[in-house]
């Protein structure tokens, strides 16, 4: 609710005709520029992870036994080079090729973790909003289970039980965030089935599926897709947890948590292998959260007292 | 009202339940045989037996749950296979640390974001307004135990200044506090710079601007407490998130914490173990919400009705 | 090398004269073992006077990587550095060690004869008790052999340490061990067995509250991955120079040098280069490296796709075992020729030393059937130091020979219990009696069938051989067995464990033998 009622006194801007002027009302608009600054960073990595083979010419898994341990190439105390610009790990590999290779390994399973996410909590939040009554109780009880649960004390439980493997890990990604999505759809969906043009369409008899997917989902989804860019950056941070803590992605597949958990025992002596890969998970979640903030003051004021 | 908290802690209680029965059921149809692990590596079947019975891990199911379940009430969470110390000792040792640790991120990220946030709705976009926003941005952004392992790398490995190790005092708990605050900085600073900027613009307190009343009065007297309903809520989120959010900090800075604890419990499928850590943790959130619940039917009469 | 190195070196060896620097160590590669003569506990003339007067003083903390298998204190059914440690401090055995030459003397027993291949007669110490009050008696240490000894025990140790057999009680004083075959290091395993009273071993379950010997110190608690033991007054041989040890467990490598850089311990234990790396040049530390027989290996399982000696045969040629040690293990590693560890007596670097030689790697693959096509699981875990690399770059080489490696990562406790379940995992072995003899029991029996899937019939006769044997034809005996072995190849040998330990020079006249567990700890003293 950033300063709606201070500064919602901006005049609308004129209707644009020209791109130059379209553009030019669109950065007016608060939250534009944080939309594109995230969006552009955002973008920028994701087409170095996908151009990753162009980008250099190592393979992310390949050692190099002779090669270990150099710094970034302007540490000549540790035999940095520009042939690994962002140095070398504990087995010799470049830095640079494991964190793109790294990139793409931890967007892929977030992303996957957030359909699942998204499918869940919507699905769950709308029929908890449009049958309300005994459902509605028990789902949210669940949903309340599942916050006052350690949610990592059990995910680690299952891992360690079941070994890791890619989709109980995507699973586990998209059990985490589902609530979420349940309690905001849920609440949406009840405010907007106290307006007339809801409760109108069931007095024509319109069923609650219908009148949920018709009428209803379409307005909460600008809430979906903020909460959905918000969460992508939490999911991708739990997944770098979950290979820090070892239960993610398996060695020697490049995964950005996994590259720290590495580090950790070259922190005195090799300060680049635990600091880049942090660096990298950074700079991608930051370009998420601008997006997820710019898009919030643009979707609708309404939606910043969303949490 | 007592009708209200009566029912409001009935449900608490019947929460609980699920969550004490869920992890009784989660632990063992996902964790190995702890004999196994505890045994050496070359036992017979016969030292297995041996180990299996002092777990009382060889009755069936239903005989383990009513065993655990009549301990429950006495207190008595049974012993830990790990450690063959009464579960009940090692979290009251743990437990406080995990607590102070909370505690004092809480209240450095409470007090920063009252500073911040006060000052920030004051004077939008001034200069420490765009330092919270930058914290904010960098605290919702980085993995906190990279952040962790950053702090350790800079003020105890490159300048030692701090111990990077175990409980030695209030001193290790700074680099620790830090980490853990910067995580949940970025909430707190929204809600209350939003709170803030809301009842800034409220008339009765334009009212007593045209009164003439002093500015810093206006501040800190009328629009701060009306921002505390939001921060109470704050504060109850937090608490939630801090005492799972504290395991991979405490795991960084290998803080002796109920989160350390969890992680080595997990690992030796020590059953006792991680069911009275779910237990206790769940039950503080859950007790930390209906405190929020009521606080909030104090503070706001509107609240009352609902429910 | 700067000149503060050179300073802080000359002030290592003069705090502990014998032991071998980094650096030298680095150089020479060498693994220190026996040859480290005198102990640093023989130039107690310039000691602080606190501990004159022979009234213990001084705490000294242990920074262990592991905590106690269990809190289940009775030795002979667990395998941890941890349990070796409580062992040595708390409990005494007949024979012992009072110097860092690893020369065998009485302790609970004043004198002791080899009577025959089979039997070694003791005559008992005069006066000696357990920390309970009560003396140590032949009773006693009937007992603790009998238990040991009976292959029904089901106890871990039974036929590692000590093989089937029984004690004799002569007359009050006097005791006679008897195994039921000839038993060559007899000696060297009666040195590390602790004595257990009686009463104790009537109602195992005490083990799980207390600890009760006859050692220098005594148990005091087991609280937070803290052991706690403090001086027995009363130790036959006087008291302990140390108040108090404690072992405490710091899991994170980094953690305890921190500890260590930071006073809160003084002592870690089986340090990596990079630990070594942190206290390069600073004087207030001085490193001690007497490693027990110990190796670093990857067990191969020899059943399955890994069943023909062959096979295994092209992973030794397979893998650049010196390459692996000098980078990930930057030199603190010594690689063997044999299946025994190099410091081990009765080693002998072996003719063919299966030497990196992928080409040749390639021929025995494909003459074993295999061409390009084989697929060999593997597990990984944190159990070896820089565990996660070392099998990284094992699954290198051998994919660069065709073999396809399918790696999964499990926590410690499920690598424990299941990697005989994997063509490939990595471990560690060391012996807990300085006798190869307690490696070479690895490889015969259901020990063997458990550890390796192996079962080859030739193997327990040549263990039973060098058993039998005693002196130089021992030695003799142990080798022909190690090359046997070796031949088959049942693991990678990659590198003995060179155990590095870090010690704050505030510790005076710490030493070390060639044990697992510390039995000269009584000897250190701290200065304040």
């Amino acid at each position: 609710m950033i300063s709606s009622t201070s500064q919602n006194a901006e005049p609308m801007a004129p209707p644009a005709r020209t791109p130059s002027g379209r553009w030019t009302a669109f950065t007016a608009r608060r939250g534009a520029w944080p939309l594109l600054l995230g969006t552009a960073l955002f973008l920028a990595i994701v087409t170095a992870a996908i151009a990753a083979p162009l980008l250099t010419p190592y393979e992310p898994s390949r050692n190099s036994l002779a090669a270990r341990l150099h710094g970034p190439f302007w540490d000549q105390a540790h035999k940095g080079s520009l042939e690994h610009i962002l140095g070398t790990d504990g087995l010799g590999r470049d830095m640079l090729t494991r964190i793109l290779y790294g990139i793409r390994v931890s967007l892929t399973l977030a992303a996957l973790g957030l359909v699942v996410s998204v499918s869940l909590g919507v699905g769950v939040g709308l029929v908890s909003g449009l049958f309300g009554g005994k459902i509605d109780q028990a789902l949210m009880r669940i949903v309340d289970v599942q916050l006052a649960f350690p949610y990592v004390v059990l995910a680690m439980a299952i891992v360690t039980a079941t070994r890791t493997s890619i989709p109980i890990l995507i699973l586990l990604l998209g059990l985490a965030g589902w609530v979420y999505f349940a309690r905001v759809v849920r609440g949406s969906v009840l405010q907007e089935m106290e307006k007339d043009y809801v409760k109108a369409a069931e007095v024509l008899g319109a069923g609650k599926l219908r009148i949920g997917l018709r009428y209803v989902f379409p307005n909460v989804l600008p809430a979906v897709v903020v909460i959905a860019t918000l969460q992508f950056s939490a999911l991708i941070i739990f997944e770098a947890t979950l290979s820090f803590l070892g239960l993610g992605i398996q060695p020697p597949t490049p995964s950005l948590g996994g590259m720290m958990l590495d580090g950790v025992q070259y922190i005195a002596s090799a300060w680049w292998v635990i600091t880049f890969p942090g660096l990298a998970v950074l700079f991608t979640t930051l370009g998420l959260n601008l997006m997820s903030d710019g898009l919030r003051q643009l979707l609708d004021p309404r939606l910043q007292t969303v949490q | 009202m007592l009708g209200f908290i009566l029912k409001r802690v009935f449900q608490n209680l019947l929460m609980l339940a699920a969550i004490v029965l869920a992890v009784f059921v989660l632990m063992r149809l996902t964790a190995g045989d702890p004999a196994r692990i505890k045994a050496p590596i070359f036992a017979s079947e016969d030292v297995l037996n041996q180990y299996r019975a002092q777990f009382g891990t060889d009755t069936p199911l239903p005989q383990q749950l009513k065993t655990f379940l009549s301990g429950i009430p006495r207190g008595d969470f049974g012993t830990s296979f790990r450690y063959q110390e009464p579960v009940f000792s090692l979290i009251q040792q743990r437990l406080p640390r995990t607590v102070i640790l909370a505690v004092c991120s809480l209240v450095l990220a409470v007090s920063l974001a009252l500073v911040i946030g006060v000052a920030g709705a004051r004077k939008p976009y001034g200069w420490l307004d765009r330092l919270g926003l930058a914290l904010s941005a960098f605290g919702q952004s980085a993995p906190t135990f990279w952040v962790g392992l950053m702090l350790v790398l800079v003020f105890s490995v490159q300048l030692g200044w701090f111990p990077a190790v175990g409980f030695e005092g209030p001193i290790s708990l700074l680099l620790p506090t830090i980490a853990v605050a910067l995580a949940v900085l970025p909430t707190d600073l929204r809600v209350i710079r939003t709170a803030m900027l809301e009842s800034l613009g409220q008339d009765y307190i334009r009212t007593a601007k045209a009164f003439g009343i002093p500015d810093r009065k206006i501040t800190y007297q009328y629009a701060l407490r009306n921002a505390a309903l939001p921060l109470i809520t704050v504060v109850g989120i937090d608490l939630g998130y801090l005492l799972g959010g504290t395991i991979v900090t405490e795991v960084v800075f290998n803080y002796p914490g109920l989160g350390q604890l969890a992680i080595d419990a997990v690992n030796a499928r020590d059953y006792p173990l991680v069911q009275a850590i779910t237990i206790v943790t769940a039950a503080i959130f859950v007790f930390v919400n209906l405190v929020v619940d009521l606080l909030y039917m104090v503070l706001d009469p509107r609240i009352r009705i609902s429910g | 090398m700067d000149r503060r190195k050179e300073q802080g070196l000359d002030r290592i060896r003069s705090v502990a004269e014998a032991e071998v620097s980094r650096r030298a160590l680095l150089k020479t590669g060498a693994a220190a073992g026996v040859s480290i003569g005198i102990g640093s506990w023989m130039l107690r003339g310039f000691s602080s006077a606190a501990a004159q007067g022979n009234v213990p003083t001084g705490t000294v903390v242990v920074g262990n990587a592991e905590p106690p298998t269990s809190a289940q204190w009775d030795s002979y059914s667990v395998f941890g550095l941890v349990d070796a440690q409580v062992a040595s401090l708390v409990h005494d055995s007949l024979l012992g060690y009072d110097a860092t030459d690893a020369t065998i003397v009485g302790h609970l027993a004043s004198e002791w004869e080899l009577v025959s291949p089979t039997t070694t007669k003791l005559t008992l110490r005069e006066g000696v008790k357990f920390h309970d009050g009560s003396p140590v008696t032949a009773e006693d240490v009937k007992a603790t052999i009998d238990r040991i000894g009976n292959p029904e025990s089901g106890l871990a140790w039974h036929n590692l340490i000590f093989p089937e057999g029984s004690c004799n009680i002569i007359d009050e004083k006097t005791v006679e061990v008897v195994t039921a075959k000839p038993f060559g290091p007899i000696e060297k395993a009666l040195a590390v067995m602790p004595i257990f009273p009686a009463s104790e071993i009537a109602t195992p379950e005490n083990f799980t509250k207390q600890a009760i010997g006859a050692g220098p110190f005594k148990f005091v608690s087991y609280t937070e991955n803290k052991i706690t033991v403090e001086a027995n007054p009363d130790y036959w041989a006087g008291p302990p120079k140390l108040q108090t040890v404690v072992l405490d467990y710091i899991q994170d490598a980094n953690a305890r040098v921190s500890a260590l850089l930071s006073g809160q311990c003084d002592i870690i234990t089986r340090c990596s280069a990079e630990q070594l790396a942190r206290v390069e040049g600073d004087a207030n530390f001085y490193v001690v490296d007497v490693p027990p027989l110990t190796q670093v290996l990857c067990i191969y399982q020899s059943n399955g796709n890994l069943a023909k000696k062959e096979t295994r045969q092209a992973l030794g040629y397979a893998i650049d075992r010196q390459g692996i040690v000098d980078a990930i293990m930057e030199g603190v590693g010594k690689v063997p020729y044999s299946s025994i560890a190099t410091n081990a007596p009765g080693y002998e670097e072996q003719p063919e030393r299966f030497e990196y030689n992928p080409e040749k790697a390639k021929e025995l693959l494909a003459a074993a059937g295999y061409d390009g096509n084989l697929t060999l699981t593997m597990a990984t875990t944190s159990l070896v130091p820089k565990q996660k690399e070392i099998d990284q770059a094992i699954v290198q080489f051998l994919q660069d020979v065709g073999i396809t490696v399918d790696v999964t990562t499990l926590e410690v406790g499920a690598y424990r219990t299941s990697y005989n379940q994997y063509d490939l995992t990595l471990n560690t072995l060391a012996s807990f009696d300085y006798d190869p003899d307690f490696i070479l029991g690895f490889y015969a029996g259901p020990t063997a069938e458990a550890v390796f899937h192996l079962n080859d019939p030739a193997i327990a006769p040549l263990i039973e051989a060098q058993r039998a044997a005693q002196g130089e034809e021992r030695l003799a005996k142990i080798n022909e067995c190690a090359a046997y072995i070796w031949d088959l190849q049942p693991a990678l040998y990659l590198s003995d464990e060179l155990w590095p330990f870090i010690v704050s020079s505030k510790v005076q006249d710490y030493g070390r033998v060639p044990l697992v567990g510390e039995p000269l700890m009584r000897m250190a003293m701290k200065q304040a």
